[in-house]
């Protein structure tokens, strides 16, 4: 089992309340957790906003606007540490990156490198979202983000939610989604992520993820 | 079409589809360029155009040639942007055209930040262009009516031929929520173009679109014109909801993302048995006056809680008119208020310590 995995999807399919979740999920169980934020889309939900949050549970941040605490400096750059965290043998690391074949370009520089690594790359699958709620659309983004990415995607992650009112049916659909996906490419699914008022789910489908919080959304929205 | 996840810039873009936009013009601007891009993808799609412009000001003026052709037509953009646009905008109006304006707020003055804010209020209903002139604005709290008022926008501004401006903010234009886009419920008997420039054919005089008049008595009966239109809209279009006025000890006035924080703020305060009301304006220009008359005479005051250090308050202080006393509490730049806080200023109201 690789120690990087690399988060990418359709904008707004849910990457980084994933990613923080799986951080937070992963220090459980790993010394040394690093979660680097490789957006450079959006400066809008992005999971340097949480990096109290992330320190407080001993997860390391790296990022453009890491030290800064959430400071939403628009810099379209990667800092120098990214290097050294892909060839960290010794950390589990989470790379949240931006949305679409564009924001998965930012990979393309470092493919080489993660190339020689051991690595898995997850496709994010939200079947509430417009572009990616039938099977064709879904291929279109998985086409896209390994062309810019020049990285092969290892596994698909169904996060079908409509937010707080998600329901069994949502994530049913992303899995039958996620399969049809998956018996077209080979690729398999690897996490089926659920809110935790859901968990009643687990006698129908397996390898669930529970959310343990919707840390990206604050409680008033 | 069934509930779908959209981020509200792209609600914005599929709504104006919906309700017969078919151009766009714009320049990028952080936090609302899922709107041109969303825009430059599907207006092609369905028979219109996009256009990215070499600048805001350019944009504004291609509105304001297309809305005189007759189409309907919007930008948008963002703080900084729109205070680019006014020059166009005030032509757009004094030549009673139909467009749509999109701002989604960010922190400022000057180039500001990017993060959310409520600091154009007064750019947006006290006319940040020249000259008597008024824009029908609405303030949208969540994306279901972002996506039914985007989608009405453009029958409103043709009907009025007043142009209509949507006033969200980052928060709006970029949070995710389940959102369907239905057909726009209110249909208006809209009168014919008439005015457009479509082309004599050599069978009419030429219609000119123009906002000049140098002879002071034709204006004079220009602007009286204009504000009969207004007069109209203030009598028709006001839209607001109110939550437990008529009971509340302290009455909170809040728009947009605001509002839902101080609702949740309000939530928290029945909980300890307080009685606190709200007055959640949706347009902002004419403004919802009418809807503080529910108001109890003994009620201990107003808390007016806006993303910025106090504008709509004096919106506020004129509906009440000396009636009870108007508090104001806000962050700005870009912070956004915590629940907690207000719950402290209404408390304070209600222990008479304001």
């Amino acid at each position: 089992m690789s120690n990087l995995k690399i988060i990418t999807g359709h904008s707004g399919s849910g990457k980084t309340e994933f990613c923080i979740n799986f951080a937070i999920t992963a220090k459980e169980k790993f010394q040394s957790v690093i979660l680097a934020d490789l957006d450079i889309v959006n400066p809008y939900f992005r999971s340097r906003e949480r990096e109290d949050l992330l320190q407080s549970h001993g997860i390391k941040l790296i990022g453009s606007a890491a030290g800064l605490h959430g400071l939403s400096v628009d810099i379209p750059a990667m800092p120098p540490e990214l290097f050294g965290a892909i060839d960290n043998k010794d950390a589990f690391k989470i790379f949240d990156v931006g949305g679409d074949g564009i924001g998965a370009k930012v990979l393309s520089r470092y493919a080489h490198l993660i190339k020689r690594a051991e690595y898995d790359l997850y496709l994010v699958i939200n079947a509430n979202r417009p572009e990616t709620s039938e099977i064709n659309g879904a291929l279109k983004h998985l086409a896209d983000i390994s062309n810019q990415s020049r990285l092969s995607v290892s596994g698909l992650i169904n996060n079908t939610h409509m937010l707080r009112e998600t329901a069994i049916d949502d994530v049913m659909k992303g899995f039958d989604l996620c399969k049809k996906l998956e018996e077209r490419t080979g690729i398999p699914l690897i996490f089926n992520v659920i809110p935790k008022h859901l968990k009643q789910i687990e006698n129908k489908i397996d390898n669930i993820f529970v959310l343990k919080n919707y840390y990206m959304r604050p409680d008033w929205l | 079409m069934t509930k779908k996840l959209m981020k509200g810039n792209e609600v914005i873009g599929e709504a104006a589809i919906n309700g017969g936009c078919r151009y766009f013009f714009g320049y990028p601007i952080t936090p609302q360029n899922e709107v041109p891009e969303y825009l430059s993808k599907r207006l092609p799609e369905v028979g219109g155009m996009f256009v990215q412009a070499e600048s805001e000001i350019a944009a504004i003026n291609m509105v304001y040639g297309a809305a005189g052709s007759g189409a309907r037509a919007m930008t948008s953009s963002s703080s900084p942007g729109i205070a680019l646009k006014q020059e166009g905008i005030s032509y757009i109006a004094g030549a009673m055209l139909p467009c749509v304006i999109v701002n989604m707020v960010r922190g400022g003055p000057g180039l500001g930040g990017i993060q959310p804010s409520q600091c154009d209020y007064f750019q947006a209903t006290r006319g940040g262009g020249n000259g008597d002139y008024r824009l029908i604005v609405y303030a949208p709290n969540n994306l279901q009516e972002t996506a039914d008022i985007m989608s009405e926008a453009f029958e409103t501004s043709d009907y009025y031929r007043v142009p209509v401006m949507i006033l969200g903010d980052g928060m709006i234009g970029q949070m995710m929520e389940p959102v369907e886009i239905t057909p726009p419920k209110k249909k208006r008997n809209l009168p014919a173009k008439d005015w457009a420039t479509t082309g004599t054919d050599g069978k009419r005089k030429p219609n000119i679109i123009n906002s000049l008049y140098l002879n002071p008595a034709q204006l004079e009966e220009h602007n009286l014109k204009l504000e009969k239109i207004y007069e109209d809209i203030k009598a028709n279009e006001v839209r607001y909801e109110a939550y437990n006025v008529e009971d509340a000890d302290v009455v909170c006035v809040a728009y947009g993302t605001t509002s839902r924080i101080v609702k949740s703020a309000i939530m928290e305060c029945e909980e300890e048995g307080l009685k606190v009301g709200l007055i959640r304006p949706i347009t902002l220009w004419p403004y919802p006056d009418e809807a503080f008359d529910k108001i109890k005479k003994d009620c201990k005051g107003l808390l007016c809680v806006e993303m910025s250090l106090g504008q709509m308050i004096d919106d506020v202080k004129i509906a009440a008119n000396g009636r009870w006393k108007s508090y104001f509490y806000g962050r700005t730049g870009g912070m956004i208020p915590e629940p907690e806080d207000i719950k402290n200023e209404i408390k304070k109201i209600i222990r008479g310590e304001k």
